[in-house]
C-alpha cells in the first residue's frame, strides 16, 4: 500500500513537470514570449531588460531550465496589470473558487445521488424518464446562458438573492446552482447507471435473503459498491467544475480565479494567466492523488493488488 | 423580504444578515457599479475611466467649471491671470488640507505639475501639458506656471478631465509612501477620502467633513467592479446599485419601467466619436483624398444615429463639439450619397472596390461595435469590402498608441469639459498620440493657434483649420454621443458633462 | 452470427428508441442547414436592415418581408443567421472530433501495440488531459494565438483525444491477446494489416459513440468561448456568437438569444440522445444482457 502511494506521488510530480512544460510551450507558441511578459505597454528598454532577466535570449532548453527553477521558487513573474507578483494574487482568490466548486459539488451530490438511485429503482417509470430528461437538459445548456436566466428570474424579478457580490451563502447561491447543474446532470446519470449495474447482482440477493430491509440493502451494500464509479466521477467532476467556474464567475462577477483568468486573457496579462494555470494544475493533480487514496479505501481489491 | 415572513427566526435572520452594528444608524452607502477594476488610483498615472471615477471624488484641481454657465472658475485656486505670454499666475486658497492633514500650498502645486511633466514618471497625460516648462513658487499661496510657448489651454488643463489634467497631490505623503504606495492609498483634497480598497471587490470612500466647499451630503460611496453589463443593470434594478454609467440605449426602456430607477441623459460635451483613416502609414486606396470622400459619401450617419444609437447622438461635421470655442458652423460635412461615392471610386481607379479593415474597441463607446458593423455594411454597398476587427480595451489602447490600428479605427476624443478647438490638435495633428494622418498645412495652422493667447486670432485659425479638414477628409464621419445613466430613485443627482461622475452635489432623497 | 445480421439487429434496437429517432431527425435537419445554408435561409445572414432593427418574430419588416424569427440589433434576419450558424457549429464540432479522434486513435494504437514505456507515458498523458480543466488551456492558447476558427478547432480537438486513446488502447490490448493474431503474424501478415482488419472494426463502434459526445462538447465549448469573446470572429454567424451578442437583450428582446440558444440546446440534446442510443445499441455488454433478457 505504501508502495502504491509512493508511486502515485512520484507520478504526480512528473505530471507537474509536464504541466510546466506545457505552459512553457504555449507561451512560446506566440513566437515572442518576451512581448508577452513585457505586455503591450512596454517600451523598448523594458523589452531588452526583461529579455535578459528572464533569459529569453538563450537557447530553448536553457530557458526551460530557468523557467523550471523559477517555478520551483514559486516565482511566476509580476502581473502586468496589477503590478504585483502573480502567485500571491492567485492564491488569494483560490479559496473563493474552491468554495464555489465544492458548493456546486455538494448540490450535485445531495440532489443527484438520491435522484439517480430512485431512478434506478423505478426504472422506466415516469419518474425515471422525467429525471433523466431533466438531467440530460442540464448537460445541454451552455452555462452562461443558464446563469443569465437565473440572474433575471431570481435576482431581478424575485429579488431572492443579490445579483452580484453579496456575503457568504447568498453570494454563492446562484453561481453554485449554475455551476452545479452540469455536475448534477452527470452525477444523476452516472449514479443511475452505476446502480443499475449493481442492483441485480448476487451479493445483494444474499443480503436480501438475510432479511435486511430493502433500503438497508441499497444503502449499505449497493451504494458502497456503486460508490466507486461515483467517487471517481465526482473527483473528475471537481476538475470540470474548476473549469466551468471560469465562465460562471465571469457571468456573476464572482471574485475567484476563474474570473482572474478571463481578465488575464482579455488584458493579455500572460504571467498572471500562467500562474492561474499552474495553480489549478497542481490542485487537480493533488486531488487525483486524493481520489486514488479514497479508491483504495473503498475498494479492497485495489488494496490487495 | 422573504425571510421576514418566516416569523421570529426570520426576523433574527434579517438582523444578522443586515449586520447588527451598522443596521441602526447609517443609511445604505451609495453604490456605483463600474465596468471593470482599476489598476491604480494615482491620478497622474492612468487614463482609465474606472480609475477616474473614484479619483474624481478624492482629488481636486486648481480650477473647475461652473455647472450651468460652463465658465471656468476657481476651485483650489482663488484666481488666475496671465502675467506674460508664457506665464500664468495662480493665487491659491488658504486653509485647505489634504485628507491626511498635510497643508495644501504652492509646494503641492509645483510638485503635482512637475511630477506629471516628468518623462521618467511616465504619466500618460503628459503630452497634454507638455507646453509647461516649470512652476515657480512665488510665495506659499502663489505660483507662476511658466510655459515654453504660449499655452492658451492651460486653465482648461487645470480643471478636471479624464486624462491630461493636473490633479493636486500631496508632496510629503507621496515621498513617504512612494509611487507604489500612493497608487493603492491615495490622498487628495477632494470631497471624499479613501477608506478601504479590496481589489476586484469594492472601493469605499467616506465623506471628507473638512472639504473646503463644505462636506458632501452623502456619507459613503462604494465603487464595485461588475464586468457584465446585464449584471450591472440588474444590480440597479434590484436595488443593489444606485448608479450605472454608460447604459446602452436598449436598456433604457427597462430601467424606466422598473419603478425603482430612472434614466438621465447627458448631452453636454459628450464624447466626439470619429473613425480615423490613415494617409501615410499604410499603403492603399485610402491615400487618395477622393477615396476618402467616397468613403464618407457611402455612410448614412443619420440613419446610424437614429437606429443603432436610438437617437442618442448628434451628427457632427468636423470632429469638434458645437459648444467648443472655435467651432465653425459654416461647414457642412460630406453627406450620404452612394452614387457619388461609386463615381468617385471609379474616378480614382477603384471601380471594383477594395478591401479594408475597420478596427473597433469592445464596448468602450455606446454601441461602438454595432456602429462599425453598420458602417462596414454601408461601405459594402458601394463595393468596399470592409471587415470589422474588434479588440479588447487594454489591447486596443496599446495598439492605438503604437499606431497599429490601420487603415481605419474608431476613437473618441474631447468631452471632459475641454470645449475648445484645441481638440483638433489631439485628434488630427500628425504628431499627436492618436494621429495616423498627416497634413502639413493643418499641422501648421493648429500649431499657430496653440502659440497665441489672442482669442480672435485663435478662432480665425480654427475656422481655417476646419476648412482644411473638410477638404482632406481624414475621418469617416464624426458624431457626438450622449451618455445615459441609470440612477436609482433614492439618489438625487444629475449628470453634467459626458460620463464624468462628480458626486459632491449628490444627495439622497 | 453473420456480421450483417448483427448489424441489422443493432440498427433495429437503435432505431427502436424514440430518443434516437428524435436525435436522428434533428441532426439531419442540422446537417442540411450546414451543407446548404444559402438554399434554406430566406436572407443573407450578414445583410443589415438598420431601419428594421429588433423586429419581433413573425412580424413583417418595413419592406414587407417576413422575419420569421425576428431581426437582431443590426436588422439581420435571425432565422438566416441560425441556419448559417449551423455550419459553423457543425464545422467546428466535427473537425474537432476528427482531430481528437485521429490523434487519440494513433496514440491509443501506439500505446496498445508498443506497450511498456510508451504505453505508460501515453496513458499518463491521457490522465492529465482528463484531469485538467480544458477551458483554461483553451483561453490560454487562444489568448496567445488569437481567436479564429482554426485555433478553436485546434484547441478543442487537442484537448479531447484521451477518451479515444483509452478506448482504442483497451481494444488493442484485447486483440493482442488473441491467438489468431499470432497465427496471422506467423503467416507473415504485417502489423498494420492486423490492425486494420481486427482492431479498428471492433473499436469503431465505441469510437463513434465517443466522437458523438465529443461533437456535442465541442459545440458547447465554442459557445462558451464566444461568450468570453474568444470565439469565432464577428463576420461569421455562429450560435455562440449570437448568444454573446444577444445576452444583453435577454429580457427585452428575448428572440435574439432565444433562437440560437434553442438551436444549440436542441442540437446538443439530439447529439447526446443519439450517442446514448448508439451506445446502448452497440455496447457488446449491453447487447449480451439484452439478448439474455436481463434488460
Amino acid at each position: 500500500m505504501i508502495a502504491y502511494l509512493v508511486q502515485r506521488l512520484a507520478w504526480a510530480l512528473v505530471l507537474l513537470v509536464v504541466t510546466t512544460l506545457a505552459v512553457f510551450v504555449v507561451v512560446h507558441l506566440s513566437g515572442d514570449p518576451t512581448a508577452l511578459y513585457v505586455g503591450p505597454e512596454g517600451t523598448r528598454a523594458d523589452y531588452e531588460m526583461v529579455r535578459a532577466a528572464l533569459g529569453f535570449d538563450r537557447p530553448l532548453p536553457d530557458q526551460y531550465g530557468r523557467f523550471l527553477a523559477r517555478a520551483v521558487r514559486a516565482d511566476f513573474g509580476r502581473s502586468l496589470r496589477h503590478q504585483q507578483p502573480t502567485l500571491p494574487l492567485v492564491l488569494e482568490r483560490f479559496p473563493a473558487t474552491l468554495r464555489l466548486a465544492l458548493a456546486a459539488m455538494l448540490l450535485a451530490m445531495l440532489l443527484a445521488v438520491p435522484l439517480g438511485i430512485l431512478s434506478a429503482l423505478r426504472r422506466n417509470s415516469l419518474l425515471d424518464s422525467c429525471a433523466m430528461t431533466f438531467a440530460l437538459s442540464g448537460q445541454c445548456m451552455p452555462t452562461f446562458w443558464l446563469g443569465i436566466l437565473l440572474i433575471l428570474v431570481f435576482g431581478v424579478n424575485l429579488g431572492w438573492v443579490p445579483v452580484y457580490g453579496g456575503e457568504g451563502l447568498r453570494a454563492l447561491a446562484l453561481p453554485a446552482v449554475t455551476l452545479g447543474v452540469w455536475a448534477m446532470a452527470r452525477t444523476a446519470r452516472i449514479t443511475r447507471s452505476s446502480m443499475l449495474e449493481v442492483l441485480p447482482q448476487d451479493f445483494l440477493r444474499t443480503a436480501r435473503a438475510k432479511g435486511i430491509s430493502e433500503w438497508g440493502v441499497i444503502l449499505r451494500h449497493g451504494l458502497r459498491n456503486g460508490a466507486i464509479p461515483i467517487v471517481t466521477a465526482l473527483g473528475l467532476e471537481l476538475g470540470n467544475l474548476l473549469g466551468g467556474a471560469v465562465i460562471t464567475e465571469a457571468v456573476f462577477a464572482y471574485p475567484g480565479i476563474g474570473r482572474l483568468a478571463v481578465e488575464a486573457v482579455v488584458n493579455k496579462d500572460i504571467p498572471l494567466l500562467q500562474a492561474v494555470v499552474f495553480t489549478i494544475a497542481t490542485a487537480l493533480i493533488l486531488l487525483n492523488v486524493a481520489v486514488d487514496l479514497l479508491y483504495m479505501v473503498l475498494d479492497p481489491r485495489v488494496r490487495l493488488a | 423580504m422573504p425571510f421576514a415572513k418566516r416569523g421570529p427566526w426570520g426576523a433574527v435572520a434579517v438582523l444578522v444578515l443586515l449586520g447588527l452594528p451598522g443596521a441602526a444608524a447609517q443609511p445604505k452607502p451609495v453604490v456605483v457599479v463600474q465596468s471593470g477594476e482599476t489598476a491604480t488610483l494615482d491620478w497622474h498615472m492612468h487614463c482609465d475611466k474606472n480609475a477616474h471615477e473614484p479619483d474624481r471624488q478624492i482629488f481636486d484641481t486648481l480650477l473647475r467649471r461652473d455647472l450651468k454657465t460652463l465658465k471656468l472658475e476657481g476651485n483650489l485656486a482663488e484666481s488666475w491671470r496671465l502675467l506674460t505670454d508664457t506665464t500664468w499666475q495662480f493665487k491659491l486658497r488658504r486653509g485647505i488640507k489634504f485628507h491626511n492633514g498635510e497643508p495644501f500650498d504652492a509646494a503641492a502645486v509645483k510638485f503635482s505639475v512637475e511630477r506629471m511633466l516628468n518623462p521618467a514618471q511616465g504619466a500618460p497625460g503628459r503630452t497634454s501639458i507638455a507646453s509647461i516648462d516649470h512652476v515657480d513658487v512665488v510665495d506659499p499661496y502663489t505660483v507662476n506656471v511658466v510655459t515654453k510657448t504660449p499655452f492658451p489651454l492651460l486653465p482648461v488643463r487645470m480643471s478636471p478631465g479624464h486624462c491630461g489634467t493636473v490633479g493636486i497631490l500631496p508632496p510629503k505623503y507621496v515621498a513617504q509612501v512612494g509611487d507604489a504606495g500612493f497608487a493603492v492609498k491615495p490622498v487628495g483634497t477632494g470631497p471624499y477620502r479613501l477608506v478601504e480598497w479590496v481589489k476586484d471587490e469594492r472601493l469605499v470612500l467616506d465623506a471628507n467633513k473638512d472639504y473646503h466647499r463644505g462636506a458632501p451630503a452623502i456619507e459613503r460611496l462604494v465603487f464595485r467592479p461588475v464586468p457584465e453589463l446585464t449584471t450591472r443593470v440588474a444590480a440597479l434594478l434590484s436595488g443593489q446599485a444606485d448608479l450605472v454609467s454608460d447604459v446602452p440605449p436598449d436598456q433604457v426602456a427597462k430601467i424606466k419601467a422598473s419603478g425603482v430607477a430612472r434614466v438621465e441623459v447627458s448631452t453636454l460635451g459628450g464624447f466626439v466619436i470619429m473613425v480615423k483613416m490613415t494617409n501615410y502609414l499604410m499603403p492603399g486606396p485610402w491615400q487618395d483624398a477622393r477615396v476618402r470622400k467616397a468613403i464618407n459619401y457611402a455612410i448614412d450617419l443619420d440613419t446610424i444615429i437614429k437606429t443603432v444609437l436610438e437617437g442618442y447622438g448628434q451628427p457632427l461635421g468636423v470632429p469638434l463639439e458645437k459648444e467648443a470655442f472655435g467651432f465653425n458652423p459654416a461647414i457642412k460635412w460630406w453627406g450620404y450619397d452612394p452614387e457619388r461615392a461609386k463615381a468617385l471610386l471609379r474616378e480614382a481607379g477603384y471601380a471594383n472596390g477594395f478591401e479594408m479593415t475597420l478596427h473597433a474597441p469592445n464596448r468602450r463607446y455606446m454601441n461602438d461595435i454595432e456602429v462599425m458593423q453598420a458602417m462596414a455594411a454601408m461601405l459594402g454597398k458601394v463595393g468596399i469590402k470592409a471587415t470589422v476587427q474588434v479588440w479588447e480595451q487594454s489591447v486596443y489602447t496599446t495598439k492605438w498608441r503604437k499606431r497599429e490600428l490601420l487603415p481605419a479605427y474608431m476613437v473618441a476624443w474631447g468631452g471632459a469639459g475641454v470645449f475648445d478647438g484645441d481638440l483638433l490638435v489631439n485628434s488630427l495633428h500628425s504628431k499627436s498620440a492618436l494621429a495616423i494622418h498627416k497634413n502639413e498645412a493643418l499641422d501648421k495652422i493648429l500649431e499657430e493657434a496653440q502659440g497665441t493667447n489672442d482669442p480672435e486670432r485663435r478662432r480665425a485659425l480654427y475656422f481655417k483649420a476646419q476648412e482644411i479638414i473638410f477638404e482632406d477628409a481624414p475621418i469617416i464621419k464624426a458624431y457626438q454621443q450622449a451618455h445615459i445613466f441609470g440612477i436609482s430613485n433614492r439618489l438625487d443627482w444629475k449628470p453634467w458633462i459626458d460620463n464624468m461622475l462628480f458626486l459632491y452635489d449628490a444627495r439622497l432623497k | 452470427m453473420p456480421e450483417w445480421w448483427a448489424l441489422h439487429r443493432r440498427t433495429r434496437t437503435f432505431l427502436a428508441a424514440p430518443s434516437a429517432r428524435f436525435g436522428l431527425v434533428v441532426l439531419v435537419g442540422v446537417l442540411l442547414c450546414a451543407l446548404l445554408p444559402e438554399r434554406l435561409a430566406p436572407a443573407d445572414p450578414n445583410e443589415q436592415q438598420l431601419l428594421a432593427r429588433f423586429t419581433p418574430p413573425a412580424t413583417r419588416t418595413g419592406d414587407g418581408t417576413l422575419a420569421a424569427l425576428g431581426t437582431d440589433q443590426l436588422g439581420r434576419d435571425i432565422l438566416s443567421r441560425v441556419i448559417h450558424g449551423a455550419r459553423t457549429s457543425v464545422l467546428i464540432g466535427m473537425s474537432a472530433a476528427l482531430l481528437a479522434g485521429t490523434v487519440g486513435t494513433s496514440l491509443g494504437l501506439t500505446a496498445g501495440i508498443r506497450g511498456g514505456m510508451s504505453d505508460h507515458l501515453i496513458m499518463r498523458l491521457a490522465d492529465m488531459q482528463f484531469a485538467f480543466p480544458f477551458i483554461l488551456l483553451a483561453i490560454t492558447v487562444i489568448g496567445v494565438l488569437g481567436p479564429s476558427i482554426r485555433n478553436i478547432i485546434l484547441v478543442v480537438g487537442l484537448s479531447n483525444w484521451a477518451t479515444y486513446a483509452r478506448v482504442v488502447r483497451a481494444e488493442t490490448l484485447a486483440v493482442r491477446e488473441r491467438t489468431y493474431v499470432d497465427a496471422a503474424r506467423s503467416l507473415g501478415l504485417s502489423r498494420p494489416r492486423i490492425l486494420w482488419r481486427h482492431i479498428l472494426p471492433n473499436v469503431s463502434a465505441s469510437l463513434i459513440v465517443v466522437a458523438t459526445f465529443g461533437v456535442a462538447g465541442a459545440i458547447l465549448t465554442e459557445a462558451g468561448l464566444s461568450f468570453l469573446g474568444l470565439g469565432v470572429p464577428l463576420a461569421i454567424p455562429s450560435w455562440g456568437g449570437m448568444l454573446a451578442e444577444g445576452r444583453q437583450f435577454v429580457d427585452t428582446r428575448y428572440w435574439l438569444a432565444l433562437f440560437p440558444g434553442a438551436a444549440l440546446f436542441v442540437t446538443v440534446m439530439a447529439i447526446n440522445l443519439l450517442g446514448d442510443a448508439l451506445r446502448d445499441a452497440l455496447d457488446p455488454y449491453l447487447v449480451a444482457r439484452r439478448a439474455v433478457g436481463q434488460l
